[in-house]
């Protein structure tokens, strides 16, 4: 009996101790799946919001998710000057895909990753979370919200913005990010109307201007971010872009009929595109640029008058003080000096938004010579070269004795003047020509002065001959390279500085900066907004509590104009010329298609204005490469396939969705003409 | 060679010891009578001394005579009867043995976590006894199709090494990240090919909800289990086993010779409009031989090939122990060399072989009466070798690519030649000249386990405590060389050879690379019984486990950053799971199970599944009346059985439910802020196990005095969650990438069984037929895609992986026919004789939007396997037939090892790389214009044959004829006589005087003969086109010996 209590005692002492080494075990295994403290020394997603550092850490690299603006020319993001009657080149489509949208490449299943929907409502997205979360952080002060706040919810409109003028009607999300992993049920949603989407993007950034940086108060350390300037200043555009032709069907321009007659939302069957004119969206976008004006901080970019180096205005120019004239201005300066990089960016108080870009700055040596270490192809088209006006503001086609359009022989003497050089080879066609000319557009014998290098001598002053046998003709593309040469006889070089050089001892390059957007164009945008009035409209902007009262107001209409012009040494806009409209909407496309070259807006506006068939349907000009001698400057239409198949298509009016979207989402409309 | 000699060495010193060692007790010579309950003589009854393999059977009148040794057991057994046992002390003469009916109701089967009795066995477990898995196969899981109801496997490579089967537990269950059923080996992890079969003790299959509800989410798509064996109490018993195989390589593909493939390019190249390559000159050359440096006829099969591959396999155990202390040690080595022709003189010869090498030892302590102390460890190490190219891979489709008139395999002056635009060289060059690989792997293993009774605390409660380490390394070098190599491009004026240098030399260089795995795994387990008056029956069990493992290998494929430091952290699993039983009267029964398990690769609060099954089972034959009504029906169960199982690996991504941020990406608009926050990876929100509902019914039957059983099951699973990227999301949600989700949904459904008849006409004669199916499909019900343009591209609604591509309407008769078709939009110039496609879409082009699923993915869905054996004295005849239903595959357009096949079948189709079947060579078989019939003397009747196998010839890769489409469809079922088995058991007196208790002499013949519609190569690697190791033939001799 003894025994078996023993053994008892004995069995009870082991079992007892398995059952506590057992438990023992499982109180320690508790947290066995555990493993969070593994990674809890890198930053979980959580912790972002908790600080207002990491929150703007956050908000800037949201930022940092939109596009160079300036990669307009080859890995672009948007169609651009590539896919209008302005630029031209033979380089690959993959690359300039701009061309293979005018071509007809673009298509819903292959957008040459143009395709920038998605991008966009990623930052959206960022931006909506950033909204949602940032009161979970402690540290910030009322001003330290309102600041992340006002931004948060400009990179928002300006991601709508961008979806807005390539794709047209937008989906709107709402302020909540949506969630990640549910049903196609949970996310469908139609598109907004064009009016919707304009309305609520301008109401957005409305919204956020005032808890913006304002212009003044900008640090030239924070180049690159917008002010509420470049807030309203995006409204002004968009305003612009609601009240056009393409979007408002004018009774002499019906084009938001023609091309968006049929096209209704399948869902409940409202045009996206409102089939009604409306001449207030033109009030309302008198307004907004008016308003930017207002501000009174903006002015258009001038350089002091040289006298001796400077040219001396045509007698039929105005020579008051600029903004009455431009007797105290250096046109050529004033106008050149913004994009070259000469007049320091951040200072230049006509660049109400503007960013550095290393897309311009790399794709300006497309246009060197291949001697020069370029690659000659980033060509400028003949319309535009023959739109520039002579020096006094006459066309080509009806020039003065004093200053005539000669299209043979050449200059025969040097020209040098604001500091610019033309070479006494240079054609007839290029002489007394208005100074963006010279500002912008490489021609045959135009000197690349490269003065940043020292060695070698070739490569400095460099006369650049685009003629078959010229020292850059077709022949000296370089084996293999047979895309590097200046096919239409034009590059651009507006964005070239006189130092400039890639190739040489001691090349260097200026930093580029790429204007979003410019006070010209606010000018140029009122004066047409103005000029589209007929009666008289009273708007009040809600934000600032201002009534503005609108009509087709000469001295209004005008002075704005004129600035425009007189910055570039033209005359002022004439009494007759003002006193027709349809003269004065003519004068402004072309003054927008000369002084914005390449600077992506032509692509948009020959849209808006319903003319984008019209203008595309011209065949693309320039000189006869394969001509030597004085035969180059015979003008022909390019003997290029890129050039020929061009695709003349209303569908092209808006950038297709990816196909794979557009499936997705069961009431997302595909844009009209492409394939759903 | 050497190796194997010690290693023989080693055995025989180690046995002779052994026996030395032995005490001879006296034999006496026990005789007796079996008698049945109803006391009728019992013929056929199975007498054998215990734990030995000595043993006779009952004659005719029930009457037995053994000599059976003082000190051992005497077991007397019958199917379907209590088991009879004596201890012989003394010399029993005239016994009397009345066998008790219904010992089946104790017999056991190996299910989860335990031992349940099979009567009361609800779920779906198929056994197979271990003696049948005692066949020398290269390795265990290619003894398991057509054995076991349930098993479904595929073998696409004879290569040693390679020739390792991928199997599946009744099919394919699912299309996310794990289809593999969970192998465990004793209780832990482990890979079935690394046991000897005749280590094991029990085998396995547990196949519905019930069986593997206890093992949660790593039960979803089935669980074998094997246990090996232990230490049994008595004196030491050794078993020997040492085999050798001859194996053939039979189902070569057969190419055409120098003069066909010349004058077949010929024609390629004359039917599509371009200048014939070989003039007759040339053609005469080739014919006679004229030139064998330019224009020579190699066969190279021949030139790499033997007829034969050898392998030798010995083993050893040994088994005993006393009351104390039992053990089992087991020692084995396999050596397998594949049947490539090598130099034997080069130092870099590679010598392709399979190597392994395996130890097992387990030991049982008995530390107090109630207490039990388990130890065992093995190991399992492989060695392979292979050429410096290092994948005979090459070597298979050099042999298929390498055409007889390309290159000599040297040319006359002693150069060796390279070819191509690559410089690639010949299958001759790969094996003997590019140096020696070697992959070397090696698992090993220790557990410890205690168990302890705990009926001091409730009668029938035990614990059970093991911990196991698991460790594997690979090492993988390889030291390369390669030798110069030139191309003759013609001869000079004085007819030498131009020959220039392709290949500079390399001197030898060496590179390895390494990975390590291992596992940490602790389990308990507490069990109890509790039997009232034998009606009521209970059990319980609860079963915890957790473990932790850890692979370079993930570290490795990680990338770098955060993604490294999350894969470096260990992969962890914790689980408690139980199973309650109760029986009435052993014919209601009830189980009811659970897992509760969780991983730590999902989000804190969501870690852990509940996995709930249950089972039920009724035995009518336990009611008098039913016996008394069908007499004949011995034994009648029928078994349901419904619950959910998971599957926690559903991928390979590490936290998928974690946004991972990126600290240093860019900023803009911004001074002074540097480091930009993003997220890299989108979380999943809602992240969940991969489940399974299983629905299980299946009837169990023992007829005529259970001399005929059979069972069947008909299956269903529903797998609900399945781990996938999403497609569908908008990209207007603004996601920076598709999230992961439980999106996925799959049926698969089915059934197996098997059936068996035993039949013994006296002791000497007796037979035994088996057969068993296993019948398997899957549909897909959710498949999340981006959306696609018809309903028919949808992945919903088809079998997993099913092959889609066009449907073909014949050949082109005419230009007629082509100009009125729809345009093919492959590329190319189509002519008549190529292929022509059905216009799905009706959009007058044919292209992608034309593809359709065309039929099942290329692995079997029906597999069967039926055989038999014969007993006549000391022989047994065995025969084993395997077989496959309708298994689609594609000569052309399938995905193969990643790259569409088509290359060792169509002609010409690499252009000059790629060999031509004899098939191709017959003009019957080729469509071919008529007036290229006429120009060149073929049998016009032959000329534009619309059911020609091929189509109009070309010359080079015909992008029109080599997409998928039904015009290269086929059918790979076959019917293999996978083995007859001869073995003859000696058991004599002479054999005992050397110190023997018994011997088998055991002759196997292993895939004899394939009955099936492929006919140029193996059936199981029709869609391989002939680039892969055949599946040989194997001739194997065994000898058993058992001290």
């Amino acid at each position: 009996m003894k025994k078996t209590m023993n053994n008892l005692k004995n069995i009870s002492g082991y079992v007892v101790g398995i059952l506590f080494f057992l438990s023992a075990i499982t109180f320690n295994s508790c947290d066995f799946l555990k493993v969070d403290d593994y990674f809890n020394e890198t930053l979980k997603y959580d912790s972002i919001f908790t600080s207002k550092r990491n929150i703007e850490r956050y908000l800037w690299s949201t930022a940092a998710q939109f596009p160079d603006e300036g990669g307009i020319f080859g890995n672009n993001y948007t169609p651009g000057p590539m896919a209008t009657d302005e630029g031209f080149t033979l380089y690959s489509e993959t690359e300039f895909r701009g061309m293979a949208y005018a071509l007809g490449n673009v298509s819903p299943t292959n957008l040459y990753n143009m395709n920038t929907w998605n991008n966009m409502y990623i930052i959206i997205r960022k931006a909506n979370t950033i909204m949602t979360r940032m009161n979970e952080a402690t540290d910030m002060t009322a001003l330290d919200r309102r600041d992340i706040l006002g931004y948060a919810l400009f990179i928002r409109a300006y991601a709508y913005y961008h979806l807005a003028i390539k794709y047209g009607p937008v989906i709107i999300v709402g302020d909540k990010p949506l969630e990640n992993n549910e049903e196609i049920d949970y996310y469908d949603r139609p598109r907004a109307t064009w009016d919707e989407t304009v309305d609520y993007i301008c109401a957005e950034l409305e919204k956020a201007a005032p808890m913006m940086n304002r212009p003044e108060e900008m640090l030239v350390s924070n180049f690159g971010r917008p002010s509420s300037g470049a807030a309203y200043a995006l409204v002004a555009r968009l305003r612009l872009m609601q009240a056009s032709p393409l979007y408002n069907p004018h009774p002499n321009n019906p084009a938001a009929i023609t091309t968006f007659g049929n096209w209704k939302r399948s869902t409940d069957g409202v045009h996206y595109i409102s089939q009604k004119y409306d001449e207030k969206k033109w009030a309302v976008a008198a307004m907004a640029a008016k308003r930017v004006i207002d501000m009174g901080y903006y002015s258009l970019h001038t350089v002091e008058r040289v006298d001796g180096d400077s040219p001396n205005l045509p007698s039929n120019i105005s020579n008051a003080e600029f903004p009455n004239g431009a007797g105290n201005i250096d046109p050529f300066r004033s106008y050149a000096d913004m994009f070259n990089g000469e007049t320091v960016a951040p200072r230049n108080r006509e660049f109400i938004w503007a960013q550095w870009s290393n897309q311009t700055l790399n794709y300006s040596r497309r246009a060197f010579p291949v001697h020069l270490g370029g690659w000659n192809g980033l060509c400028v088209t003949q319309k535009i070269i023959d739109a520039y006006r002579m020096v006094d503001g006459r066309d080509i086609q009806n020039s003065s004795s004093q200053y005539p359009y000669i299209t043979r022989g050449t200059i025969g003497k040097e020209k040098v003047f604001s500091g610019y050089d033309l070479p006494a080879t240079v054609s007839r066609m290029y002489d007394n020509r208005e100074m963006r000319f010279y500002a912008s557009i490489g021609f045959s014998n135009r000197k690349w002065k490269c003065s940043s290098i020292s060695e070698p001598a070739d490569k400095k002053n460099f006369i650049a001959d685009y003629s078959y046998g010229g020292s850059a003709g077709k022949d000296k593309a370089g084996y293999g390279n047979t895309t590097d040469y200046a096919i239409t006889g034009y590059v651009l070089t507006k964005f070239i500085h006189p130092e400039d050089a890639w190739s040489g001892t001691g090349a260097r390059r200026q930093q580029k900066s790429f204007p979003i957007i410019r006070y010209a164009e606010i000018l140029l945008s009122y004066a047409e907004a103005l000029n589209n009035l007929t009666e008289t409209h009273t708007i009040i902007d809600t934000i600032a509590n201002k009534t503005y009262t609108l009509q087709r107001e000469k001295n209004e209409l005008v002075s704005a104009f004129n600035q425009v012009r007189y910055r570039a040494g033209m005359p002022g806009l004439t009494d007759a010329e003002f006193d027709s409209p349809e003269t004065v909407q003519g004068l402004l496309e072309r003054e927008r298609m000369i002084e914005f070259l390449f600077e992506n807006r032509r692509y948009f506006d020959v849209r808006r204005w319903g003319k984008y068939e019209e203008s595309e349907k011209e065949l693309i000009r320039g000189l006869d490469t394969d001509a030597k001698g004085n035969s180059f400057y015979t003008i022909i239409p390019i003997n290029h396939a890129k050039a020929r198949n061009r695709l003349i298509d209303r569908k092209l009016v808006l950038f297709p969705l990816a196909l794979d979207e557009v499936r997705k989402a069961p009431s997302l409309d595909q844009n009209p003409g492409w394939q759903d | 060679m050497y190796k194997s000699k010690y290693f023989l060495t080693a055995v025989l010193l180690f046995v002779t010891y052994i026996l030395a060692a032995q005490t001879q007790q006296p034999e006496y010579t026990i005789t007796g009578i079996v008698y049945d309950e109803f006391n009728e003589p019992m013929p056929s009854a199975t007498v054998y001394v215990k734990n030995t393999t000595q043993g006779t059977l009952s004659d005719m009148e029930g009457k037995f005579s053994i000599k059976v040794r003082r000190g051992s057991t005497l077991s007397i057994s019958f199917v379907g009867y209590e088991t009879y046992e004596l201890f012989i002390d003394k010399a029993y003469t005239d016994l009397v043995v009345s066998l008790k009916s219904g010992s089946q109701l104790e017999e056991l089967v190996v299910t989860g976590l335990g031992t349940q009795r099979k009567i009361s066995t609800v779920g779906a477990v198929s056994t197979i006894e271990t003696k049948d898995l005692q066949v020398p196969a290269t390795s265990m899981s290619n003894i398991l199709g057509g054995r076991v109801a349930g098993i479904i496997n595929m073998q696409t490579s004879g290569e040693p090494g390679k020739n390792i089967s991928e199997f599946w537990v009744r099919g394919i269950g699912t299309f996310g990240a794990n289809q593999s059923a969970l192998v465990l080996i004793d209780g832990l992890e482990g890979d079935l090919n690394s046991i000897d079969p005749a280590d094991v003790e029990s085998f396995s299959v547990l196949k519905d909800a019930s069986a593997t509800a206890v093992y949660g989410v790593r039960g979803a798509n089935g669980v074998v289990l094997v246990t090996t064996k232990r230490g049994k109490e008595g004196h030491l018993r050794i078993t020997a086993r040492a085999n050798a195989t001859i194996s053939r390589l039979t189902k070569m593909p057969d190419y055409v010779g120098a003069y066909d493939y010349a004058r077949l390019i010929n024609e390629a190249q004359s039917v599509r409009g371009t200048a014939p390559m070989y003039s007759q000159r040339d053609l005469d050359v080739i014919q006679y031989g004229l030139d064998p440096d330019l224009f020579p006829d190699v066969n190279w099969q021949k030139e790499i090939m033997r007829d034969f591959g050898f392998q030798q396999n010995y083993y050893v155990s040994g088994q005993g122990g006393g009351e104390i202390a039992r053990y089992f040690v087991s020692l084995n080595m396999s050596n397998e060399n594949a049947a490539y022709k090598m130099d034997e003189d080069s130092p870099y010869r590679s010598g392709v072989g399979y190597n392994t090498y395996r130890y097992r030892a387990n030991l049982d302590i008995k530390l107090t009466s109630t207490t039990n102390m388990y130890f065992g460890t093995d190991g399992y190490l492989t060695l392979r070798k292979q050429p410096g190219v290092a994948n005979t891979d090459y070597i298979w489709n050099a042999q298929s690519q390498l055409t007889p008139v390309l290159i000599p395999l040297e040319y006359s002056t002693g150069h060796i030649p390279a070819y191509g635009p690559n410089d690639a060289y010949s299958p001759y060059v790969m094996l003997n000249h590019t140096g020696i690989s070697s992959n070397q792997s090696y698992t090993g293993k220790v557990t410890l386990a205690l168990v302890q009774d705990l009926d001091i605390l409730l009668k029938g409660l035990k614990l059970r405590m093991q911990a196991a380490y698991d460790n594997k390394s690979y090492f993988d070098e390889r030291r390369s060389v390669l030798p110069e190599m030139y191309w003759a491009s013609g001869r000079n004026v004085n007819g030498e050879l131009l020959l220039a240098k392709r290949v500079n030399a390399e001197t030898a260089s060496y590179t390895y690379s390494q990975r390590q795995y291992r596992k940490y795994h602790f389990e308990t387990t507490l069990t109890y019984e509790k039997r009232i008056k034998d009606i009521h029956r209970f059990s319980g069990l609860v079963y915890y486990y957790m473990s932790d493992s850890k692979d370079t290998k993930d570290i490795a494929d990680s990338g770098y950053g955060v993604n490294m430091s999350m894969a470096a952290i260990p992969k962890r699993y914790q689980g408690l799971s139980s199973r309650l039983t109760y029986g009435y009267n052993d014919t209601y029964m009830v189980d009811i199970n659970f897992g509760y398990t969780g991983s730590e690769n999902f989000q804190p609060g969501r870690q852990f599944g509940f996995f709930p099954s249950a089972a039920l089972g009724w035995i009518p034959t336990q009611y008098q009346w039913v016996n008394e009504t069908i007499p004949w029906l011995s034994f009648l169960k029928f078994r349901g059985s419904y619950g959910m199982v998971g599957s926690d690996r559903i991928t390979d991504r590490r936290f998928p439910y974690l946004t991972i941020v990126n600290e240093n990406a860019s900023t803009a608009w911004a001074s002074g802020i540097s480091g930009g926050i993003t997220e890299s990876s989108v979380g999943a929100d809602n992240l969940m196990w991969e489940k399974s509902l299983k629905a299980d019914v299946g009837v169990d039957a023992h007829l005529f005095r259970d001399k005929l059983t059979f069972n069947i099951d008909f299956f269903e699973d529903k797998r609900l969650g399945i781990f996938q990227q999403r497609q569908s999301i908008p990209g207007y949600v603004g996601l920076l990438a598709m999230p992961y989700g439980n999106v996925g949904k799959m049926r698969s459904y089915g059934s197996d069984g098997n059936v068996a008849f035993s039949h013994d006409f006296n002791r000497d004669l007796g037979f035994t037929i088996r057969a068993n199916f296993t019948y398997s499909r899957n549909e897909i019900e959710n498949w999340e895609q981006a959306p696609q343009k018809y309903p028919y591209q949808s992945y919903n609604g088809y079998t997993n992986g099913v092959h889609r591509g066009y449907i073909a309407l014949g050949l082109f008769k005419d230009e007629q026919d082509v100009a009125s078709s729809p345009e093919q939009t492959f590329g190319g110039k189509v002519l008549p004789g190529d292929i022509k496609y059905k216009d799905i879409n009706g959009d007058g082009v044919i292209n992608t939007d034309d593809r359709v699923a065309l039929s099942d993915p290329t692995y079997p869905r029906l597999m069967y396997g039926f055989g038999g054996e014969v007993r006549y004295k000391s022989l047994t005849l065995g025969v084993l037939f395997k077989g496959r239903g309708h298994t689609p595959y594609y000569h052309v357009g399938q995905s193969v090892n990643g790259v569409n096949n088509g290359m060792g079948y169509v002609p010409f189709h690499g252009g000059d790389v790629g060999n031509v079947l004899t098939v191709a060579a017959d003009p019957a078989n080729r469509w071919i214009p008529m007036d290229y019939v006429l120009a060149n003397g073929i049998d016009p009747a032959l000329a534009e044959n619309p059911n020609a196998r091929f189509p109009r010839l070309d010359y080079g890769y015909n992008v029109n004829n080599s997409q998928l489409s039904t015009w290269w469809q086929g059918d790979a079922w076959y019917l293999r006589l996978q083995e007859i088995t001869l073995n003859y058991h000696i058991n004599n007196d002479f054999i005992k005087k050397i110190g023997l208790t018994s011997m088998d002499v055991q002759f196997v013949g292993s895939n004899l003969w394939v009955w099936d519609n492929v006919k140029l190569f193996d059936p199981e690697q029709a869609h391989h086109n002939g680039r892969s190791y055949p599946i040989p033939a194997r001739y194997s001799l065994q000898l058993y010996l058992n001290f």
